[in-house]
Parts: structure tokens; sequence; C-alpha cells
């Protein structure tokens, strides 16, 4: 435990585990066999299961993945017919953003969020059982209808009006399944802020709350506000398929156009709840490897929040092509230019972080770092998507595909694996391999380079999205990146195997495991108890939680 | 305190108001103010000790807040999310003409 630490939490974690131990005569472990895993209410089986439940859907995600730029490889339809190819595509996008980054990041909640706090458990431990048990039926549904006679949805995963309304029956499970990941991510949100709200500790302030359990708060909020919009719309293309409505149908008075409204005015700031919670955690990762406080915290939670703020106000960035008009287009391109002076303030703080830190580099700060650089990549070739003219000519093209993989992958994945590697000691208790740890850092790093810059050139160039085949001169860089796709999806593999192996065992962790790391969760001992901060802790005004 | 730990399964349960700063008209409570040894704060269910005999943490019986009052704000979050999914139907129906 750091020295700065020491005097300022409220126990030790040797103290808590004597705490522990005292408390055994009357403790309730977890429920022995599978029915632990069905019945929980426990935060931490919870986290576990939407973590598990995440790593399972993002090999299956990837496996879709691999499916396009296996077509892709070569010019031509090689491999898939292209209906199945835009099947793949929009399920690799929908099974990606609502089964693999979405819970992950509320496993990660689940897990830290009440340790963060000083709190027993979630605030409504059921509901949380719940919002998880829900989503594994939501995909059983959604991956089922690539098993239809009329097959998975094929028209992106945006489902825009009237391409979606030419989908055959299995549409219908499609909208159920978006419906039902919507109920169980209000759910999930509704408890994070009412855990935040009213399960901290006496004296955890809100400005003296870690980042993540800030960025998550806002993220919270997001979902709550824009899900059920998204829901809504879904509805409507329902009712619009089945039911005779003309909401977006323009041969019945409806307005497709308003449909990519209502989405986007969802969609944008879904982009944020994608990765907000990512800058909790490196925000979280970066002091601890540096040695240093956070610079600029207070600075930080403001600049999240403008950020949730922004995101409301830009979300026809999206539709510049669709025509609008000259006061509109100039609008959303200020007010999306306008997102990069948060974005920015969050990464002048990490490097502000860094600087002159006692730096040390293993996996999780590989990771963060590898995050800062390549999420400022795509934060850039957002910032030239965001003007109008520059938009008019990218729109739909492969340009618009790096920039968003620049995002999500280098970006939210790598902060989930971060968060993996930086927490796996504290949930299992031991050591993940180090070396293997490192290897999988620069081995993921390069092929996913290899595998997302050359669409720059080729979106540059022309090349649309979405498209089973293309032209003869975007051969070149499409088999690069098909190259990059499969060395990155394999050196996933590496991944599952350091996670089980430290499962399994290992160097056993302390209970602080990072000579830097300061909060509550770290006062406990590893692996974390089943039960923790049962006592709340007392937090004084001087106490270091963050 | 007002967070009563049912130790089975983990269950905690919100009874109350705010533990931490966040505004609550309850006064969040020290640790100092409860026994050493805690019997105590989630070792009896929700509402079970006579009234008088509780120990801190706990609630007398019958002075449970009711169900409303306890879960105000997840019921004031998920009607806020109702009420979005009904406006964004409603507002395409009567503000976009659909219905005229």
């Amino acid at each position: 435990m750091s020295s700065s630490h020491d005097d300022v939490v409220h126990h030790s974690a040797d103290e808590a585990h004597d705490a522990h131990e005292h408390h055994d005569h009357h403790e309730h472990g977890p429920a022995p066999g599978l029915m632990r895993w069905v019945t929980t209410t426990n935060h931490k089986d919870i986290g576990t299961l939407y973590l598990w439940f995440s790593l399972v859907m993002f090999f299956i995600g990837g496996a879709m993945a691999l499916v396009i730029r296996a077509e892709l490889f070569q010019p031509g339809i090689q491999i898939v017919d292209p209906m199945f190819f835009n099947s793949m595509t929009t399920m690799h996008a929908l099974v990606m953003i609502f089964g693999v980054v979405m819970p992950a990041f509320v496993g990660l909640a689940n897990w830290m969020i009440p340790m963060m706090i000083g709190a027993p458990d979630m605030a409504l431990p059921r509901l949380n059982n719940w919002s998880f048990w829900i989503m594994p039926f939501a995909f059983a549904i959604l991956l089922s209808t690539l098993f239809m006679d009329s097959g998975g949805p094929a028209g992106g995963w945006t489902l825009y009006p009237p391409l979606v309304l030419q989908m055959g029956d299995s549409f219908a499970y499609v909208i159920f399944a978006i419906h039902f990941l919507g109920i169980s991510s209000v759910m999930g949100s509704i408890n994070i802020v009412a855990t935040i709200f009213n399960m901290r500790a006496p004296g955890m302030t809100f400005m003296k709350m870690p980042m993540f359990v800030w960025t998550w708060l806002i993220t919270a909020y997001l979902l709550i506000a824009t899900i059920p919009v998204l829901a809504g719309a879904v509805t409507m293309l329902l009712t619009d398929r089945f039911f005779g409505t003309s909401f977006f149908s323009a041969a019945g008075g409806g307005d497709p156009v308003m449909f990519q409204h209502i989405f986007w005015f969802f969609g944008h700031p879904e982009v944020y709840i994608l990765i907000l919670p990512a800058f909790g955690i490196i925000s979280s990762i970066i002091p601890t490897f540096a040695r240093k406080p956070l610079f600029g915290y207070d600075s930080m939670v403001y600049a999240t929040a403008s950020i949730a703020f922004l995101s409301f106000i830009v979300w026809a960035h999206h539709m510049f092509t669709t025509g609008m008009p000259l006061a509109g287009e100039l609008f959303f391109m200020f007010s999306t230019m306008m997102i990069s002076v948060p974005t920015g303030v969050k990464v002048f703080n990490w490097v502000a972080t860094m600087w002159k830190g006692s730096m040390s580099f293993e996996t999780p700060m590989l990771f963060a770092i590898g995050f800062v650089i390549m999420f400022t990549i795509g934060g850039l070739s957002g910032l030239m998507l965001a003007m109008t003219p520059a938009d008019i000519q990218y729109h739909d093209t492969y340009f618009v595909v790096a920039h968003f993989h620049y995002v999500l992958v280098p970006g939210a994945i790598y902060s989930i694996m971060a968060a993996t590697y930086y927490w796996l000691p504290k949930w299992t208790g031991n050591m993940y391999d180090e070396k293997l740890g490192k290897m999988h850092f620069w081995i993921s790093t390069i092929f996913v380079n290899v595998l997302f810059f050359p669409m720059h050139f080729v979106g540059l160039a022309g090349m649309n999205r979405r498209i089973p085949d293309y032209s003869l001169q975007f051969a070149d860089w499409n088999l690069v990146a098909s190259i990059g796709a499969f060395g990155f999806g394999f050196s996933q593999l590496m991944f599952v195997w350091i996670v089980v192996k430290c499962v399994k065992g290992g160097e056993k962790a302390t209970g602080e495991v990072w000579e830097g790391a300061r909060g509550l969760e770290w006062t406990v001992p590893s692996p974390a108890p089943y039960h923790t901060f049962e006592t709340a802790p007392d937090i004084g005004p001087a106490s270091v939680t963050r | 305190m007002s967070v009563e730990v049912t130790r089975e399964h983990g269950d905690a349960r919100v009874v109350g108001e705010s533990r931490g700063d966040g505004g609550s008209s309850a006064p969040a409570a020290d640790a100092s103010d409860r026994p050493a040894d805690p019997p105590s704060a989630g070792s009896c269910p929700a509402g079970s000790c006579p009234a008088g005999s509780c120990p801190a943490g706990s609630r007398p019986a019958g002075s449970r807040p009711g169900f409303v009052r306890r879960y105000r704000l997840p019921l004031a979050l998920g009607f806020v999310a109702l009420c979005l999914y009904a406006v964004s139907i409603l507002y395409i129906l009567f503000g976009r003409g659909q219905i005229a």
C-alpha cells in the first residue's frame, strides 16, 4: 500500500481480512452449483456473469467480423452471398455494441462501483439479477434470426427504413430483442444511479468519487434518456412493418428521414455511452502506474458532464447527406466540433498525469497508453468527419469505418482489457502472467493498426462500406486489413488463456495489488470477499478515495 | 445508516436515505456511531426488531417506509424512461401530423 494511502483509508487490507474472518461464523457464501449464478443477487457474481457473457459475445461478434474480412480479402464474391454478408455487418455491430461493450462496462460497474464507494452491494440486487438474465434471452432471439428462412437483419445496425421494412418476418424477433436489451440497459442504469446516490459510504462526497464512478453515473443518465427513444423508434418500425401504419413510409405520408433523426438522437449519445466508462477506467489506471494523483480531477468531472450534454445536440452530423438547411448544417458542424474541447481536456489531463510521474509499464498501463494514443487518432478523424463539406465526401466510406473502429476497438475494447488486467488480481486473488499480458498487448496493437489504418486509405479513395465487393484499386489495402483482422482476432485467444490461467492460480496478489493504487477497492483483501463493506468504511476529509 | 444487508445471497436493500452527502435529508451515520462489534446492522431482517430494542442500522417493526417512498428514485427514473418512450411515439403521431 502506498504511504500516502496508508494514512487516509479507514483500515488496511489485513484488518479488513481479519474483520472478514471474524464474521465467518455467520457468513453465507455463494450458493453451490449452477443455481448460484441463476439466482444470485451478489454484485460480484452478477459482474462476473456480465463479463463472461461479454467475452463469449466478443468471440461471436469477432467471428462475424472475420466472415466480413474473409469475404473482403479479395475483390469479387468469394465466400458468402451478399445477403448473408449484409447480415454479418448488421449483426456484428449489434452484437459488439449491445452484447460486448455495454455488458462489459455494466459488468465492471457491478464489480467495482459498490467497492469504490464503500457500499455492500448494488441498491437493487434483484433488479440487477433481472437486468443480466434478460440479456442472454434477448441475444438468443436476435441470433436465432440467422437460422430463420428470412435471415437475420441485413439493413445495417441503424435499421433505416424503408430498406429495413423489406425484411422478412424475422424482423419482429429483432425488434423484440432490441426492446429486451433496452429494458435490461435501463434497469441496469436505474440501479447504478440509485446505488451511487443512496449507497455511498459516509464521507464519500461526490467530488471524492473515483472517476469511474462519475463516468458511469453520467453514462447511466445518458442510457435512461436515450434507450427509450430507440425503443420508441423501433416500436414504430414494428407497427409500420406488421400493422399497416406509416410512421416512416413515404407512401403512406410518413417520413423516413424522421427515423434517422430519432435513431441518431439515441445513436450519438450511445457513442458516448460506449466511451465514457472507458474514460473512467483510464482515469483510474494512469494515476496508479504514474504514481501521481489524477491531474485536474474537477475538470475531468466537468468535461465528462459537458460531453454528455453536447452528445444530445450533435445527432444530425450523421445525416449531413440527407439534406438540411444551411443553418442546421452549421449548427451541427460546430456543436460537433465543440465536443473536441472537453475531450481534449481529458487527453491533456491524462498526459499531464503521466508527466514527470514515476511510470511503470505493466499490462494495464500499456493498454491505457495505447487507448490514449489510438483513441486520439479516432478522435481526430472524427473531427474531420464533423466538417459538413468534408463529410459529404467521406459519408458511407471506409474512412468512417476506420474512424469509429479506432474509437471502439483500441478505444472501448482496449479500456475493457486494461480494466480486466488492472482488477483481475482483485477479483481472483492471483496475479496474471505479466509476460503473456505484455505479449498480448503488443501483438494486438500491431494487428489492430494493420487492420484499421488502411481503411483510412481505401475510404478516402472512395470505397463504400457495407458492400461485399469492391473495385480492383482497393485490393491491396483490403488484403492487408484482412490479414490484420485475422491476426487481431486470433491474438485475442491469448487474452482468454491469460484470464483462465489467472482464475485457476498464479502468484498470490496482495490486497493493494499495485504500488500506486488508490481507492477503497484496494483496501479489501484479494480476492475480494463475497461480501465487502457490510460495515461502511470511515472516510475522513483527508481520505484519498480516487 | 440506512442500508440493511440481509446476508443470504448478499442481498443488500436500501431502506432509507442516502449514506453519503447526496443531498439527502437524513443525516449520514458516522462509523463512530456504530457498536464496535455490530450484531446488528444487517443481522436482523428489515423491520423485525421490536421497537426500542433495535441495534443501530435496523428499524423498529412497523416503521418501514412504504414501497413508493423506499423506491422513489428508481421509480422516478423508470417513469422518466417510460415518458420518453411514449413521447417519442406521440410526437410523431401528433406533432408531425401522422394523426390529423
